[in-house]
């Protein structure tokens, strides 16, 4: 197991996804970047991600969806996952806590507390994953 | 119609459950008859005995006058009252005289003067009835019952004549014992009564079978005449009945609405009721006689041939849908029924025909199929129009999901580069690019500042896009006013100090109550950075709040550079700008008081305010105080 968790970012927006990733990788997150909800999939089946942040509004499969297929594969629920998106009101974010997010953060976001987010998810995750690993 | 009132007929009972007992009756009736006929006859024989007994007394007295006195007796005896020693000697004649009861005799002179008497004290004297002694004088002899003391006695009056045939000289009377007399008259009635009583008996007692014999026989024909009067009476009873129904049968037929008519077996018509005159139009003196097929279309003729083989299979047809001809030519809608009338062997003899105009019922359904017919139209018209209705309904459902969806993307396509602005602007300001010299820290922080400003206003647009849509949701809570006061305050501090502007809260310990903290933090931020943005350096913004009337009331007092009058009504419109903001450039957007208003409004409160120009401005925002307790009830209720 890598040192650093991995975390999956899912973006249609180039500066934003670069944004996002310069703030995690600079606190020290491994990352993987996707340019659209195929991609974030692909990746997510590939490698042992520990924390996926998802913009919603993406071309082909959305937001949502790639949440819901990613909850669909974790049946012991180990992946935690964050949804970045500039959707202001709690409709959106109630579909996507619905479709099965852990956490809604609007956009503009703030560094430090996507930074707090991030760790505080993995952490909460971490030893079920853990248990998961040796069992 | 005619009204008859008929007398119900009933029977006369016959009491003869006993019958009276004749033979007894009879014998008794005939014995006390014979009684009566046998004490008249015995009454009539004891006079007819008696009367005998006295006319053989007189004849006797008579003979003794005339034959044996003649003898003794001398004129002067009745001429005046006899002396001493011809009383004696006339005494010994009397003594000589057998007569049966022999009482005594006397001697009457033609005066009516007693000459002599067996008796005599009498001698001297007068007697005798006047009237009969009169009778006797003039030649009559008579008789008279008298009373001696207490013996009854038969006196007897006979003329005495010295010559036969002359004129009597006076009277001589014997007077006898009754019961002399009566002795030969009950000796001759008690053996007649005898042989009279027997006879009766005779005939009385040969009478008795012979009435047995008559009442048997009268009793026999008696019970005979009973039954009969009874079955005559059943028969008549039997026969008002038949012809009441009969009456009543035919007052039905006739006053029946429907054509009735009477068909023989050869299909002429043999009565026809008033329905069946109108119907048709013939009288029954036009129609009885005549073939029923006269009431028939030609078309229809075959009916009759199906009739006549049902009716000679002995059923009939029931409201069988047809058409009858008028007397005009015309046709008309009928309801056939035909059946079979039978004898008393069960023969079939003819038919009662009932034909009922069912126009008025055709034209009924008709009508009614009409009305049906509108009726779906009708309905389809409705439900093509709740369709359309629907069909709008959804458009109109689609049209405001649409706008929802448009104030999202909107919203989410102002917000998606500012992500990237502020994003990238954090990271530069916190040296992610390396050290910053201090015009480009000074310059960026103009970006920062401005991209703050655009953040707001893009807030700000989606929130007022969500109030127009009347889809602001408050968040209701129990809120704490005065910490959400002092909050706000505490975080508007630093712009105070920086503007040298004294800022104040006054508290007031409000009780909890229901709200939505994001909302309300967000009016308090409004009002007091507006009041901060108005007031120049040195003066002073008091926050307070206190409880009034059930309400919270929030002040929020400065002493800035005041609205003026005819702008103060619009200061709550979307995007208005105070011409002294404008002027004086103070930044702004216009709406923040339309969203501090509709904010307040949705919480059930009210805002108004209060201005002066180059004094100062109080925006007062009145809150209902909801208590949680009472909201839950009410929700609950």
């Amino acid at each position: 197991m890598s040192v650093r968790p991995l975390v999956l970012i899912a973006d249609d927006d180039p500066d934003i996804l670069e944004l996002v990733s310069l703030t995690l990788a600079g606190d020290g997150y491994e990352v993987a970047t996707a340019r659209n909800g195929e991609e974030a999939l692909q990746i997510a089946s590939e490698r042992q991600v520990h924390l996926a942040v998802l913009d919603l509004m993406m071309p082909g499969i959305d937001g949502y969806e790639v949440t819901r297929r990613l909850r669909e594969a974790d049946t012991e629920h180990s992946l935690p996952i964050l949804i970045l998106s500039a959707f202001a009101e709690d409709r959106q974010a109630a579909l996507a806590l619905a479709a099965g997010a852990d956490a809604y953060m609007r956009k503009p976001f703030s560094p430090r507390d996507l930074l707090a987010k991030a760790g505080s998810l993995i952490l909460e995750r971490r030893p079920r994953s853990r248990l998961a690993a040796q069992g | 119609m005619l009204v008859e009132t008929v007398v119900k007929p009933t029977r006369t009972s016959f009491a003869a459950a006993k019958p009276p007992r004749l033979a007894l009756r009879f014998a008794i009736y005939t014995g006390i008859a014979l009684v009566v006929v046998a004490i008249a006859m015995l009454w009539v024989l004891e006079r007819d005995v008696e009367t005998r007994a006295e006319q053989r007394a007189v004849a006797q007295t008579q003979q003794v006058a005339e034959a044996n006195l003649r003898r003794h007796l001398r004129g002067s005896d009745f001429a005046r009252s006899v002396d001493v020693k011809r009383r004696q000697m006339l005494d010994t004649v009397f003594d000589d005289i057998v007569v049966g009861g022999f009482v005594r005799a006397t001697l009457f002179s033609s005066t009516g003067r007693v000459t002599y008497s067996t008796d005599h004290s009498l001698i001297g004297g007068t007697g005798g009835p006047s009237d009969s002694f009169q009778s006797v004088l003039s030649g009559e002899p008579s008789r008279s019952e008298e009373f001696l003391g207490e013996t009854k006695v038969l006196r007897t009056f006979v003329p005495v004549r010295l010559v036969a045939g002359g004129r009597p000289i006076g009277a001589l009377s014997l007077t006898q014992d009754y019961r002399a007399i009566d002795v030969q008259v009950v000796e001759a009635f008690r053996h007649t009564a005898v042989i009279l009583f027997i006879a009766l008996l005779a005939l009385w007692g040969s009478l008795i079978p012979i009435l047995r014999r008559a009442t048997a026989q009268l009793h026999e024909r008696n019970r005979q005449l009973v039954t009969q009067a009874r079955e005559l009476e059943d028969a008549l009873l039997e026969r008002r009945r038949a012809e009441e129904t009969v009456v009543q049968l035919a007052a039905i037929v006739e006053s029946s609405h429907d054509a009735i008519a009477g068909m023989g077996t050869s299909g002429e018509i043999l009565s026809w009721n008033a329905g069946a005159e109108r119907l048709f139009g013939y009288t029954a003196e036009e129609m009885i006689g005549r073939p029923v097929a006269a009431l028939v279309p030609a078309e229809r003729q075959h009916e009759l041939t199906t009739v006549a083989r049902r009716l000679k299979a002995g059923e009939g047809v029931e409201e069988h849908q047809s058409r009858g001809l008028r007397k005009d030519g015309t046709e008309v809608d009928v309801s056939l029924t035909v059946s079979p009338i039978r004898d008393s062997l069960r023969r079939v003899t003819g038919a009662a025909v009932i034909a009922r105009d069912i126009t008025q019922t055709r034209r009924q359904q008709s009508q009614l199929q009409n009305l049906l017919a509108k009726e779906r139209v009708a309905r389809a018209d409705a439900e093509d129009a709740q369709q359309a209705l629907s069909e709008q309904n959804e458009r109109l459902r689609e049209l405001d999901r649409l706008k929802d969806e448009f104030i999202s993307l909107v919203s989410h396509e102002l917000r998606t580069p500012l992500t990237s602005i502020r994003g990238y602007l954090e990271l530069l300001l916190d040296g992610g690019a390396g050290e910053l010299s201090d015009d480009q820290s000074r310059f960026l922080a103009v970006v920062d500042r401005n991209s703050k400003r655009l953040m707001h206003l893009v807030g700000d647009l989606l929130f007022l896009a969500q109030v127009e849509a009347g889809k602001l949701a408050l968040e209701l809570g129990e809120v704490e006013l005065d910490d959400i006061v002092a909050e706000s305050v505490e975080a508007a501090k630093p712009i105070a100090d920086e503007k040298g502007i004294e800022l104040r809260a006054s508290l007031a310990s409000i009780p909890k109550m229901v709200g939505d903290r994001g909302r309300l933090a967000q009016v308090l931020d409004n009002l007091v950075s507006n009041a901060l943005k108005f007031t120049t350096e040195g003066g002073t913004v008091d926050v307070r709040v206190s409880a009034q009337n059930g309400d919270a009331l929030i002040e929020v007092v400065d002493t800035g550079i005041g609205i003026a009058p005819p702008e103060q009504a619009l200061l709550f419109d979307r995007f208005f700008r105070s011409s002294e903001a404008t002027q004086r450039a103070i930044p702004g957007t216009g709406l923040g008081l339309t969203i501090v208003k509709a904010i307040v409004v949705r919480h059930g409160g009210g805002i108004d305010v209060e201005s002066s120009e180059g004094r100062g401005t109080t925006m007062r925002i009145r809150l209902p105080i909801r208590e949680p307790q009472r909201v839950h009830e009410e929700v609950a209720v």
